[in-house]
């Protein structure tokens, strides 16, 4: 509850008067009110709208949703001809080697069997017939394409979110455990960014990792200098913020059970939590401070990996180097050691960068989690 | 059911004030709340229903004053073809007199954010009856009162008090 406030909203009151008018008023209209309360005609107009809308944004979805899924369909097989045995399904799949000098169609769909079991029906000895039925089976063995993140929860994120231009769904760019070999590949949405970037004069850090399920909401530049970016779940909330000061830029005033302190990137990260559920992390580089809430609270290594993932974004590398802030063995030291494989030199090589920045080698963050 | 005068007038002591506060909440204005007040009882009036209790019948008249506020700035703007912005911006924040800070502050909020933290810190009601009143998701109204505090730590810094 808040007191001051509660005690401003009781000195809002109607006067006598007011309501001496309100009662003589609703007197004047008082009308006999009909003892079971019926629904007005326009109510069964507004719901059926409603559900008419509903399904006409189902049939939109999967209409939308089936042209992205790449999948070989087989059509079935209907009207076979009385007077012929029904061709046996395949109970395994089997992909024989096609005899040489065998035009088979391309195309291993059922549609393309139809002359191999006419052939058969007619008791032609038709190379297909044989070697087409089994590879028929392929379709239904075919792996589908992977839609779905992996199960270390890399992060699904929108089509305007800085990691999926360059960084597909399924990988990230992180490096080992408690590492980040490479900037942020973004595909932000260049305008708001941009045009931050501009008023700010100059580069800014973003999250680079998100738990499954955010995706970017707004972008905004409070008070001139504030840089703060909203991520919306279902039911969570993620807000980062970024500015360059030395203060705690949460906005965050909760007492929390819990305040421990990590080292992130070689930076101290205050981490804020009760009962386990971590809703907070505040930092500060030198240079800039962040922040990052949870309205529902993350796990603390979900937490984490936010904060190590925060870096500046790929279009931003260039004018970063520019400005000094990132560049060889610095960056090295403020963004972590690579892995062994990648020397250290070769993350932010200056001279390379500068005149055709390259994508760093990414790292697939599966290959160096634990189990 | 016929309302008699007494039950008009028990109705009025025990849901005017509220009504008032809601309307002014959601309009910022105290003369458009003030006849939000009056169209509301005729409302109440002329369509008052069987309640199943107390909370049932309270629930319905917040529903009714703020569908009612709706109409009226609908109304406000077609009449004077002002920007709905406009007729927010011209709004008085303390018409009462409080002299709080605090009040300022929220008034100063958009208008979902004001209602949310109206029903949630005056009224005492919990979320998932805050997305019942407005018509709302429940994580909606969650992550509105999360941004309605964010913003009013900022500008109230040490008269913060929303816990």
């Amino acid at each position: 509850m808040s007191k001051k406030y509660k005690e401003a909203m009781d000195k809002i009151v109607l006067s006598d008067e007011l309501k001496t008018k309100i009662i003589e008023n609703a007197s004047k209209n008082r009308l006999p009110v009909k003892a079971t309360p019926k629904y007005p005609k326009t109510f069964y107009f507004r719901h059926g709208v409603g559900y008419a809308a509903c399904l006409l944004l189902c049939f939109l979805v999967v209409s939308v949703s089936r042209n992205f899924v790449e999948t070989d369909t087989m059509s079935p097989v209907t009207n076979a001809p009385s007077y012929v045995v029904p061709v046996p399904e395949p109970t395994e799949a089997v992909s024989p080697a096609q005899p040489a000098g065998d035009a088979l169609p391309e195309n291993n769909s059922v549609e393309n069997q139809k002359p191999a079991e006419n052939a058969a029906q007619n008791g032609m000895d038709h190379p297909a017939a044989e070697t087409q039925r089994p590879q028929a089976e392929e379709p239904n063995i075919a792996t589908p394409p992977q839609t779905q993140a992996p199960e270390d929860h890399a992060p699904v994120l929108s089509e305007n979110h800085p990691a999926n231009e360059e960084n597909p769904v399924g990988s990230s760019p992180g490096g080992e455990d408690n590492q980040v070999a490479s900037p942020i590949n973004p595909s932000i949405d260049g305008e708001n960014f941009s045009d931050i970037r501009e008023q700010l004069g100059y580069a800014f850090k973003v999250p680079g990792y998100l738990p499954e399920g955010y995706e970017l909401d707004t972008v905004s530049l409070l008070f001139g200098s504030l840089v703060q970016i909203s991520y919306l779940s279902e039911n969570d909330e993620i807000v980062y913020r970024t500015e360059k000061t030395d203060a705690d830029i949460s906005g965050d005033y909760t007492v929390y059970d819990a305040l421990e302190t990590v080292t992130i990137n070689n930076v101290d990260t205050t981490l804020k939590s009760s009962d386990e559920v971590f809703y907070g992390a505040v930092w500060n580089d030198g240079d800039m401070s962040y922040s990052i809430s949870s309205t529902d609270g993350l796990a603390q290594d979900t937490m984490i990996k936010i904060v190590e993932s925060t870096d500046y974004p790929i279009e931003q590398t260039e004018e970063v180097q520019e400005e000094g802030v990132v560049t060889g063995e610095d960056a090295i030291e403020q963004y972590g050691v690579t892995t062994a494989d990648q020397p250290a030199e070769d993350v932010y090589d200056e001279k390379e960068n500068a005149e055709s920045p390259e994508q760093p080698e990414q790292i697939d963050r599966e290959d160096n989690m634990d189990g | 059911m016929r309302l008699t005068q007494e039950h008009i007038s028990e109705l009025v002591d025990q849901y005017g004030d509220m009504v008032l506060r809601l309307s002014y909440t959601y309009l910022k204005n105290k003369a458009d709340a003030e006849d939000v007040v009056q169209d509301v009882f005729v409302k109440i009036m002329e369509k008052y229903p069987d309640f199943h209790d107390k909370a049932h019948e309270k629930s319905w008249i917040m529903k009714v004053t703020v569908n009612t506020c709706k109409n009226k700035l609908n109304l406000i703007w077609n009449r004077n073809k002002r920007s709905m912005d406009e007729v927010a911006e011209t709004a008085t924040y303390d018409a009462y007199n409080t002299g709080s800070n605090v009040l300022t502050a929220v008034m100063s909020l958009p208008d979902k954010y004001r209602m949310v933290i109206y029903m949630y810190y005056y009224e005492g009601y919990s979320t998932p009856d805050i997305s019942k009143l407005i018509g709302k998701r429940e994580a909606t109204v969650r992550s509105l009162l999360h941004r309605a505090r964010s913003r009013l730590k900022e500008v109230l810094k040490e008269e913060y008090d929303f816990e």
